[in-house]
């Protein structure tokens, strides 16, 4: 459906907080750059199985096109994805903790954006549920940020996307969407908590070099580049060590 | 800045729950006819160590976040793990959760979904049983802790420091413990020294004292004394507090005087949330 042409530079990395592997990672990235539909999430560190609830739930809305905004579209993917899910922990043998914990579900931040044409322009929606954080910048600049904007915001206990079905009707109306217009130069971040509240930090202080290391470490393509900047940021204290989800779009 | 310290599974911490086991401790509890104080406090421990469990459950494993030492003290100062786990004094929180000394079925009343509630069973895992008789010999308690606990932080240097939880229904009968309680606070990881919180209990229906951070609120000599050895809560556990609805001001001492059956799931509640779970 979605026939805009545009030239588009995506990257994406997962970085894992530092002290656990990588097949432990709860934030969750995937996109559909044919459809120009992308989606990050941060499972709940507490919750269980986490991983994959926020797996599941951004890799099925980036394959839908026109994609999930609308609640008469995004509560029935909701309510499917997480009944799959419950049922897929039923099928196996758990241990009593493990059984009861399953019980209580799994929940997650969710932040997705599709790019559209309209009006021969070129526009961009945007859906969030809980601290995941879209940073919209026009030539280097933030224009928006969406749906938090201070760093102060951040650390406070969101609601966000449960997998059992009975708690999702409460967490649907905390669902927040935006949009706007785009164009050449524009780019846009999907972030989630920890990295989110380090960036917005940096726009607040207006530390230019420390956007502009982000930015290099990102455009090199090196998720080592990327793993080195933020490992010294972890190590001075100036980003919590979470699991680190960057989705990069920068429109050409 | 002290207590800031992740735990993780490279750096976990400990919990040491220190229960009054002495003979009072069959004596009924909050006014219920034919609760006694032991069964209370015990379904409380057990209920706690559940939740920790569950806490460090990720998908089918659990996360070694804890260790866990209970020991009683009343005709004997010893851990009172039941079942596998009898006779160990720390234990990882992986094993708590693969050896209960039995799964017993409760009922629990639940929302029905309609506005109403319905009576659910759920399994609730046992790994102590209530204990009563004898004195209330604290000092030798203090001590077994700070012995427990020497050793353990021996290779756990850097984790959050442990947290002591100490329950007690009356005032000791072998001494003074303010001497073995300084003992203890003496103790300390390089993220700050251990946390001593204590919870006094009473079956009277005198006033309760929650979390002062003032002893001239305090009725005497004993509950000056056992606030003079109670940590003040560091941060993490006053937001904690807040969570559940207590109050607590900055500068309040894990301590409650007279406590009833609520104080007391309150207590564990707050004493058994360190921030900064990994």
């Amino acid at each position: 459906m979605n026939t805009v042409s545009c030239d588009l530079s995506v990257r994406s990395f997962l970085l894992t907080k530092s002290g656990t592997g990588p097949m432990e990672c709860e934030d969750a990235i995937a996109f559909n750059r044919s459809h120009l539909i992308f989606a990050i999430a941060d499972g709940a560190t507490e919750a269980y199985d986490s991983r994959s609830w926020a797996r599941l739930l951004v890799r099925s809305w980036v394959r839908i096109d026109p994609a999930a905004f609308a609640m008469v579209d995004f509560e029935p993917l909701l309510r499917e994805l997480g009944i799959r899910l419950h049922r897929k922990w039923a099928r196996r043998k758990l241990p009593w903790y493990a059984a009861e914990k399953a019980q209580s579900g799994s929940f997650t931040a969710f932040l997705g954006l599709q790019l559209f044409p309209h009006d021969n322009d070129l526009h961009w929606r945007a859906l969030a549920a809980g601290d995941c954080c879209l940073i919209h910048r026009r030539n280097g600049v933030v224009d928006q940020t969406f749906p938090i904007s201070s760093a102060d915001d951040f650390g406070w206990n969101p609601i966000l996307l449960p997998s059992l079905t009975s708690k999702q009707k409460e967490s649907l109306r905390v669902i927040r969407q935006v949009e706007g217009q785009t164009g050449s130069g524009d780019d846009f971040l999907l972030l989630t908590d920890a990295v989110a509240a380090w960036f917005l930090r940096q726009v607040e202080r207006g530390s230019k070099e420390s956007i502009l290391a982000f930015d290099q470490a990102v455009q090199s393509n090196e998720t080592e580049a990327l793993g080195e900047f933020f490992g010294n940021l972890r190590n001075s204290r100036e980003i919590r060590n979470d699991d680190i989800a960057v989705l990069r779009i920068s429109i050409c | 800045m002290p207590y800031t310290a992740e735990i993780s599974r490279s750096n976990p911490t400990c919990f040491v729950i220190l229960l009054d086991q002495s003979g009072s401790m069959a004596d009924s509890f909050g006014g219920a006819e034919g609760l006694r104080k032991a069964d209370f406090v015990a379904d409380v421990v057990n209920r706690t160590l559940h939740d920790l469990v569950i806490r460090c459950t990720k998908a089918e494993e659990i996360r070694s976040y804890y260790f866990i030492s209970i020991i009683g003290y009343g005709g004997a100062v010893q851990p009172v793990f039941s079942g596998a786990l009898a006779g160990k004094a720390v234990v990882p929180i992986g094993e708590v959760a693969d050896s209960p000394a039995r799964i017993e079925t409760r009922t629990k009343r639940v929302p029905d979904g309609a506005g109403g509630l319905v009576d659910q069973q759920v399994r609730f895992p046992i790994w102590i049983d209530p204990g009563t008789g004898g004195g209330t010999p604290m000092c030798a308690a203090l001590s077994q802790a700070k012995s427990i606990l020497e050793q353990w932080l021996v290779e756990h240097k850097n984790g959050f420091p442990p947290t002591v939880l100490h329950l007690t229904d009356g005032e000791s009968t072998d001494g003074d413990p303010t001497g073995p309680g300084k003992d203890l606070l003496s103790l300390a990881s390089s993220d700050g020294p251990i946390l001593l919180f204590n919870c006094h209990v009473s079956s009277q229906r005198a006033g309760k004292i929650e979390y002062p951070s003032d002893s001239s609120v305090l009725p005497d000599q004993f509950a000056q004394t056992l606030f003079g050895i109670s940590s003040t809560l560091p941060e993490s556990f006053r937001k904690a507090a807040q969570q559940i609805g207590v109050q607590v001001s900055e500068g309040a001492k894990g301590f409650v005087f007279n406590g009833d059956p609520a104080s007391v799931v309150q207590f564990f509640e707050i004493g058994t949330r360190p921030a900064n779970l990994r």
